[in-house]
């Protein structure tokens, strides 16, 4: 299994972008509690990869939260930002299939937060990435099919799949 | 509903235009009666002549019978007798145009709200509001605010190094779900285009965009690589708005320079300004543009009262600076004309004033309409009401005409950018951009007839 992964190329696949170490599932919902766990917890997975401390990622994805929730509904966050110093685009992932409470745009509480952190310079591969993401969890059953996902590898493989479907 | 319109100038007399053929009965108060025989002579309406703060005038203009009365003559006196005299005779709603902000701001002795004034109507406020937007959000046009303040409508060019250029309007409408935001239409050199999934957007394009008032910050950085700043900006005038938006920017901007002709009111001017830069000269005067650092300028404000010296000087600045141009113009006419001359932003204080009075009499039925693209597009905000044929059907399966675009929908006071699963529920406020072949569609969909009925 890769580690820390990152791209420094147009991403054709989400794989390419995220790793089994950056992704956590939280079966028993006893980790990811709410918002500020999993935006932390985010941080740290994402930190290496963007070569940062973990505290500079968490400000400034909190700070990205205050304007408007990343919670888009249908139980799916997208929280982002970008970075002077990070090398390429990365992602994280948390499935929480408990939910927790995101301050989404529907009110519903979140299960699946996608992390996003990228070049400051490269916003146009950063944008496309996001909407990758955006992309292929607005498919229902690839939401249902990463909620019952048990490990970390499980969730990847199932991304992978998805992803792969994308046209 | 029954509403009296006092004063018949360009602004009472669009909205007696508008009020009437919106279904409403409107009687006209003025003293002037030839403004009255040429209204009469247009509109089915009641015209009275006389002075319409005395409660005898006010009876024959049927206030007893009426819910609202809007007061806009020229003096803001009468203004607010107007609105105390209706208050008094039980008028549910009424609406003053005061412009002098001793009436209303923090030293006034009464409050509007004491005085039986339900809403004040100043367009100066509304004008320097959005031009203080457009200044804190570089790189953008702001140009309407929707929804009560929830929404706005930016307009951005697309450069060649632009981080959306290149990108498909699928991508960005992905992108628009995370960060509120939704391209309305793309301008490419005559055209206008309604985006569909495969599009993209490409460089020199122009394109109006909706979002959400608190998230225009994520916008600019999506348009632009490097979102220009202002930091210089020039204003031709010291007229109320002149001298009002340059005590609302002199803080958050490098350097502002006012520029008036008359010295006494250069003088008042600098006075209320203290620390701000006032020449004392013809913004017309290309010497005295230059003494204002013209060729720094990021932003190039003509903001006096005579809209001739407006136009001379924003195509003076436009020609000898890489300015971005704002002009104060009063006459409505010449609005279409301007924009085509390459000034970016546009600013008519009747209009302005005629659409923030239709949105308050319109609270909870049409909104608002916004005219695009020099009016061969529209944005029309609308409540859905109980029988409309778009509540029927998720969005998916909703027959939409094809020059439209639904661009967000406001359920329970929430703004949402809809996709092909969100459903339109009666009392959701929906925000339609369509070209004018799309409107009669849009009109079925959301059925006009109904719009106009006040809820009994």
């Amino acid at each position: 299994m890769p580690t820390a992964n990152v791209s420094t190329e147009a991403p054709m696949r989400l794989t390419d972008i995220l790793a089994a170490d950056r992704v956590l599932v939280d079966v028993e919902g006893s980790i990811v509690r709410n918002k500020n766990d999993a935006l932390r917890i985010l941080s740290r997975m994402l930190a290496p990869a963007a070569g940062v401390e973990a505290a500079t990622i968490e400000t400034l994805l909190t700070e990205r939260e205050a304007l408007q929730s990343t919670g888009i509904g249908d139980g799916v966050a997208i929280p982002h930002t970008s970075l002077e110093a990070a090398p390429g685009q990365a992602a994280a992932l948390i499935v929480c299939p408990h939910g927790i409470p995101f301050d989404a745009i529907d009110g519903k509480d979140v299960t699946i937060v996608f992390g996003v952190v990228g070049p400051r310079k490269a916003t146009g591969e950063h944008l496309r990435v996001l909407a990758r993401i955006s992309r292929l969890l607005r498919d229902g059953p690839a939401r249902q099919g990463l909620i019952r996902a048990l490990t970390p590898a499980a969730a990847l493989s199932l991304i992978e799949g998805q992803d792969g479907a994308l046209r | 509903m029954n509403i009296v319109v006092v004063g018949a100038g360009v602004v009472g007399q669009s909205l007696a235009e508008q009020l009437s053929v919106e279904g409403h009965r409107i009687s006209i108060v003025d003293r002037d009666r030839s403004k009255l025989r040429a209204i009469g002579e247009k509109l089915d309406v009641l015209c009275v002549r006389g002075n319409a703060s005395t409660p005898s005038v006010l009876k024959r203009a049927g206030i007893e019978k009426a819910q609202m009365v809007i007061a806009v003559t020229d003096l803001d006196e009468v203004n607010m007798v107007v609105g105390m005299v209706a208050d008094r005779l039980g008028v549910e709603h009424t609406i003053a145009r005061v412009r002098n902000p001793e009436y209303f701001g923090e030293s006034a002795t009464l409050s509007m709200r004491q005085m039986g004034i339900d809403q004040v109507i100043d367009p100066a406020r509304t004008i320097v509001d959005a031009m203080v937007r457009t200044i804190e959000t570089p790189g953008t046009y702001h140009l309407a605010t929707l929804a009560g303040g929830q929404m706005v409508i930016l307009g951005f060019n697309i450069a060649k190094d632009s981080p959306a250029a290149g990108l498909t309007m699928a991508e960005l409408r992905e992108i628009g779900n995370i960060e509120s935001f939704l391209v309305l239409d793309i301008n490419r050199g005559d055209q206008v285009i309604v985006p569909r999934g495969p599009d993209t957007i490409e460089p020199g394009d122009s394109v109006h965009v909706l979002c959400s008032a608190k998230t225009t910050k994520l916008v600019t950085p999506i348009i632009h690589a490097q979102p220009p700043v202002v930091n210089v900006v020039i204003i031709g005038g010291a007229s109320r708005i002149g001298v009002q938006l340059a005590e609302a920017i002199r803080d958050r901007v490098e350097r502002v320079v006012l520029i008036e002709p008359d010295p006494a009111a250069a003088e008042e001017a600098a006075e209320r300004l203290g620390g701000t830069l006032v020449l004392n000269g013809e913004p017309t005067d290309l010497d005295v543009l230059e003494e204002a650092s013209l060729d720094k300028c990021d932003l190039f404000c003509a903001l006096s009262d005579n809209d001739q010296s407006n136009i001379m000087s924003v195509l003076l600045a436009k020609k000898h600076s890489k300015a971005v141009a704002a002009a104060l113009v009063h006459q409505p006419e010449y609005v279409p004309v301007l924009s085509s001359l390459g000034m970016e932003i546009v600013i008519n204080p009747r209009l302005i004033t005629v659409g923030e009075i239709l949105m308050h009499v319109r609270r909870g039925h049409v909104q608002s309409v916004t005219r695009l693209a020099q009016g061969r597009a529209e944005i029309l905000e609308l409540e859905v009401p109980d029988a409309s044929p778009a509540t029927r059907t998720k969005l998916r399966e909703l027959r939409f005409p094809e020059h439209a675009l639904l661009g967000a929908i406001v359920h329970d006071g929430v703004m949402r950018i809809p996709d092909g699963d969100s459903k339109i529920e009666p009392g959701d406020t929906v925000v339609v951009f369509a070209l004018p072949d799309a409107i009669p569609g849009i009109e079925k969909l959301f059925s006009r007839r109904r719009w106009f009925q006040w809820p009994t």
